[in-house]
């Protein structure tokens, strides 16, 4: 089973984080790095925790932190 | 990972980086159902082109336009700063509250007005506050929007 440290840990995923805000930094967009994906990850698996969305499970709560 | 795409090209990036995480995703092992739940998620999280079409998309929008903060300006002139530089920069606490009770969130933000007004908030902001609304209401519950302690939303 993948966990959120498995996404944080992949040098891929990582490359492609620098990337993205190498090219918005370029663009005089605002920070979309770890800062951001750090506050939507906890707040989008709280979302879901917290507000007790009945269809959903644990593992879609857990998802939910790994794709933010 | 919901940004990735921006690798790619601004434009369209909820799509390039939803088939992106979908790819590493899948090199990593996990299983088609939720690879593909996650891609359709990243797919959706634009407001140029997306919508809430599952819980955890719904999910993710909600915690994406939640994040305005002066921590995410990079621009370090302010004579040079654009609208969302200065509407990010004015924000000086955001907080995504959750009332478990009464099946609400609600997007608590203090602005500093001397610095932006609250109408520039949604000159920029109004297409993601409306999709945070129906966000909500796919999730069932009700989004709420504070600024500066007046509920406007």
């Amino acid at each position: 089973m993948i966990t959120l440290q498995d996404v944080i840990k992949n040098e891929e995923v990582e490359a492609l984080i620098k990337g993205a805000q190498k090219q918005l930094d370029s663009l005089g967009y605002t920070e979309h790095s770890h800062r951001h994906i750090a506050i939507v990850s906890e707040r989008a698996g709280e979302i879901l925790e917290k507000l007790r969305i009945s269809r959903k499970n644990r593992r879609t709560c857990k998802n939910c932190r790994i794709y933010a | 990972m919901h940004d990735i795409g921006n690798c790619v090209n601004r434009t369209d990036h909820a799509h390039s980086g939803a088939i992106l995480a979908y790819n590493i995703l899948k090199d990593m092992g996990m299983p088609v159902e939720e690879r593909t739940e996650i891609m359709m998620a990243i797919g959706n999280h634009d407001e140029n082109t997306g919508t809430a079409i599952s819980d955890i998309s719904a999910a993710l929008i909600l915690a994406d336009k939640s994040d305005v903060h002066r921590n995410r300006v990079t621009n370090t002139n302010l004579s040079t700063f654009d609208i969302h530089d200065r509407v990010n920069y004015a924000v000086t606490n955001a907080e995504l509250e959750l009332n478990a009770e009464e099946r609400k969130v609600i997007l608590n933000l203090t602005i500093d007005t001397k610095l932006c007004p609250v109408l520039d908030y949604f000159e920029i902001f109004m297409d993601r506050t409306m999709m945070s609304k129906y966000a909500a209401k796919y999730l069932k519950i009700w989004f709420e929007l504070v600024i500066n302690g007046t509920k406007l939303l």
